[in-house]
């Protein structure tokens, strides 16, 4: 199976988002590709191919065994593999980012997938199916995340 | 617009900012080894199966052949040998099943919950395992006190030299310390392993179901 660019950076988003440190991304990575390669001949095309993808994706990364140090507001960005960013956004941009994938970085793992899901423009339908909760919880959930993201970015 | 979504467009713009894996480098990631919990849970479990079948039939081999002559004790042995393999039979086919309906395409929620489900089936055979041993042992040792010539013999000596009324009170405790230190110890082994594997999991799968509450 060959992983499309776009589809690739669904997986990277998953890891980037769900691990800390670059020797725990590279696992996660490898793990999803896995699972990712293994359900591959069962794909049927009853859902679009990358909604198939965020799901096994964030399926795999939430229940996954990942042994990290339990350490906060220590997310070591220069490790990340798009850190050395070629063409970086202007400083306050790229600063930006940084400080969201922090925010993110604080939130439980359910809250974490939401949020990708929503940042990829996932509308709340797509949402409450990937994680199997209902569309009005989804929605719920998720204001009182932006409100937290909010907080946590703008203190 | 909040926060949140002043974001998407920088969260989309990032994209190109990936490393991009080619087929081989794809290959290779794909070579290594898989540490994927639902793998782990089917391996623990397999192992679990065969540690505690092998388990009850060198324990019961020994009582059946070692420890007595008594005719009620030997029934008694192969009921409950009989009685463990249907046991084992019974779990082996609902935690193949159980495994098999694990697929990482469904919902977060069904997902867990099916993981939960098939290592719940692993837990409740070592618990019934353990409840048998219990059961096994003291049964056992009323039998053996009771019916097997030799052992009543020794106990009437016993009791000829030291009458003591308690010998039976501190037989029974005795057991119960030696059985419920064996129990605790499998509870340690299991906490240790089992819990940290699932800490995260069973975490998660709570979050989910509170939001449903």
């Amino acid at each position: 199976m060959e992983l499309p660019e776009s589809h690739q950076n669904i997986v990277h988003k998953v890891c980037r988002i769900y691990t800390r440190d670059r020797a725990c991304y590279d696992d996660l990575f490898q793990e999803i590709s896995i699972q990712l390669w293994q359900a591959y001949p069962k794909f049927r095309g009853e859902s679009k191919f990358s909604t198939w993808m965020y799901r096994m994706a964030l399926n795999t990364a939430i229940t996954s065994y990942r042994k990290e140090k339990r350490y906060k507001h220590q997310m070591d960005i220069s490790n990340f593999p798009n850190a050395s960013i070629a063409e970086p956004y202007d400083g306050t941009s790229d600063h930006q980012m940084t400080t969201l994938y922090q925010a993110i970085g604080e939130l439980n793992d359910i809250d974490k997938a939401l949020v990708l899901l929503y940042l990829e423009d996932k509308n709340y339908q797509e949402i409450s199916e990937t994680l199997g909760i209902s569309e009005v919880n989804a929605r719920v959930k998720m204001n009182r995340i932006k409100k937290k993201i909010k907080t946590m970015i703008n203190p | 617009m909040d926060a949140l979504d002043q974001f998407k467009r920088k969260w989309k713009d990032q994209s190109k900012n990936f490393i991009q894996y080619d087929k081989e480098e794809i290959i290779d990631i794909l070579k290594r080894k898989s540490s994927n919990l639902v793998k782990w849970i089917f391996v623990f479990g397999v192992l679990e199966f065969a540690l505690w079948a092998s388990l009850s039939l060198v324990f019961r081999d020994q009582s059946f052949n070692e420890l007595s002559n008594s005719e009620i004790f030997s029934n008694f042995s192969i009921g409950l040998e009989l009685l463990s393999f249907g046991i084992l039979g019974y779990f082996l086919v609902v935690f193949y099943r159980n495994y098999n309906r694990i697929s990482m395409v469904d919902n977060t929620q069904q997902l867990m919950s099916k993981i939960l489900k098939t290592r719940k089936t692993v837990r409740l055979y070592v618990t019934l395992n353990l409840l048998l041993l219990f059961i096994g042992t003291f049964t056992s040792l009323i039998l053996l006190v009771n019916y097997d010539p030799e052992i009543v013999a020794t106990i009437k000596d016993i009791q000829a030299m030291q009458p003591d009324k308690s010998f039976y009170l501190r037989l029974a405790l005795v057991t119960i310390v030696v059985l419920t230190a064996a129990a605790m110890l499998i509870l340690l082994i299991y906490w240790l392993t089992y819990g940290t594997l699932l800490r995260r999991l069973k975490a998660n799968y709570k979050l989910l179901q509170e939001t449903e509450d």
